[in-house]
């Protein structure tokens, strides 16, 4: 009997690469260096449960241990989103840096 | 006109069985085995839809990443998927990107949720999805793979990969998979698509980013007020994941208590209005198993404090097998203000 099919030798295979890389493009490296002497500190607070607290502490702690002048807490309305654009006009127009981090 | 080529690294392999492997050793996999994606393969789900390699299909800028169609079908033959599915798996895609739905906080969160696929229309029959017996379980390929390529995306193309962005505690196994259709044919009830003001031959899908499913059993009630009582019991528990009243629910009616609950006259919209005015605790609950501050006082006793605030966060579907009188529901993730449910229509 004939086959159906005609089975052919099995050659290579390309496949490919389902996976993404972030695009970093616009992205840049802010200056480092220097001493927080001084300073105005923002502290990005995600919202979760007792985040306010925590980084009141850090706030403090930059200030006596680091001579910061002042910090600058801001909550987000949501852990899970960007912070809105005129929290982040808030940042940028009395801070000189920023502090941002996932807590939980 | 010649075709543009496709994007994507390349890499050579012997054969399949190499192929499969090689994919597990990068950890481009669920943990399962993938079909090898192939050029040939890739074109059929690209033309399926008449796509090119580079459009862009969805974005997420909190991840800074970006979903063309060349990945998504990449992922959708490595899932399984036909390319008729394609359709669904673009409006999907569409819909995870929604900033309504605003995906990263679901893939990533320590509560472990996973991405619950509804589909409603006439692509329930055209596809051959399932509506009915054994709903969340296995058996049917266009639940399993469209299921999985979204999860298999999640992964590799928006950066969730377990333990590294996805954080999960548990997670819970419709994370590999977890795609169900109403069952329109035999439900008397308005499809939750066209509830939400499609009309009724467009097909939709809709995204929800859900705990596992919680069943719900009752075979002696003939009421829907004594079917419902149990439901409501099972949405009111003291462990689901957010104590506020402002999530959403999708509630799976099986088939039994869809025939008792409409034979009663009752609607999707009765059936929402019950579970919400049912589904309550008291304060003092709450406040005995230390999910809210507080010390407990004789008014807590008497507050009951609602499972649920606005009634179009009940997500109400008829599906599941016709013996057996077992209804679910699944509780979203947090808050409506982080992630809600998003429908998109399929084109195709």
């Amino acid at each position: 009997m004939q086959p159906t099919t005609e089975i052919k030798p099995q050659t290579n295979l390309v496949i490919f690469d389902p996976t993404v890389e972030p695009v970093s493009e616009g992205f840049s490296q802010a200056p480092r260096g220097g001493t927080l002497q001084g300073k105005v500190v923002g502290l990005l607070d995600n919202g979760k449960y007792h985040s306010d607290k925590l980084l009141k502490k850090v706030g403090d702690f930059l200030m006596k241990e680091y001579g910061v002048h002042k910090f600058v807490l801001v909550k987000k309305p949501s852990a899970y989103r960007p912070a809105p654009p005129e929290q982040l006009e808030e940042l940028i127009k009395e801070c000189q840096l920023v502090v941002a981090g996932i807590g939980d | 006109m010649p075709r543009k080529e496709l994007l994507s690294r390349r890499f050579e392999v012997k054969d399949s069985l190499e192929a499969i492997e090689f994919y597990f050793q990068k950890g481009w996999t669920d943990g399962l085995p993938v079909v090898p994606p192939t050029e040939d393969r890739i074109w059929e789900m690209l033309d399926y839809v008449k796509k090119e390699p580079d459009e862009i299909i969805g974005q997420i800028p909190v991840r800074r990443r970006v979903i063309t169609a060349e990945k998504i079908a990449i992922n959708a033959v490595m899932a399984g998927c036909l390319p008729a599915y394609m359709p669904v798996i673009l409006a999907a895609v569409e819909a995870l990107c929604d900033p309504a739905f605003s995906v990263h906080g679901p893939m990533t969160s320590t509560s472990g949720m996973g991405i619950l696929l509804i589909i409603n229309g006439p692509v329930i029959q055209d596809l051959d999805i399932n509506a009915g017996e054994n709903l969340f379980g296995p058996g049917r390929r266009a639940n399993a793979t469209l299921g999985r390529v979204i999860r298999l995306i999640l992964m590799n193309v928006c950066g969730a990969i377990p333990g590294v962005l996805d954080r999960s505690v548990l997670g819970h196994p419709g994370k590999y998979s977890y795609c169900i259709a109403e069952n329109e044919s035999v439900s008397p009830w308005e499809p939750l698509h066209v509830e939400k003001g499609f009309p009724k031959e467009i097909s939709t899908v809709t995204v929800f980013a859900g705990d596992a499913p919680h069943q719900v059993y009752n075979t002696l009630s003939r009421t829907p007020e004594g079917i419902l009582t149990t439901l409501a019991d099972v949405m009111g528990n003291l462990g689901r994941l957010t104590i506020h009243p402002n999530g959403e629910f999708v509630v799976v009616i099986g088939y039994e208590h869809m025939k008792r609950i409409a034979e009663a006259g009752w609607t999707k919209s009765d059936v929402r209005r019950f579970l919400a005015e049912k589904a309550r605790r008291s304060i003092a609950d709450i406040k005995r198993c230390g999910r809210m501050a507080g010390d407990i006082t004789p008014e807590d006793e008497k507050t009951l404090y609602p499972i649920v605030q606005n009634l179009e966060d009940i997500l109400v579907i008829a599906a599941g097998g016709s013996a057996g009188s077992v209804s679910a529901c699944i509780p979203g993730w947090t808050g409506i203000e982080h992630s809600r449910s998003v429908t998109k229509p399929i084109i195709y």
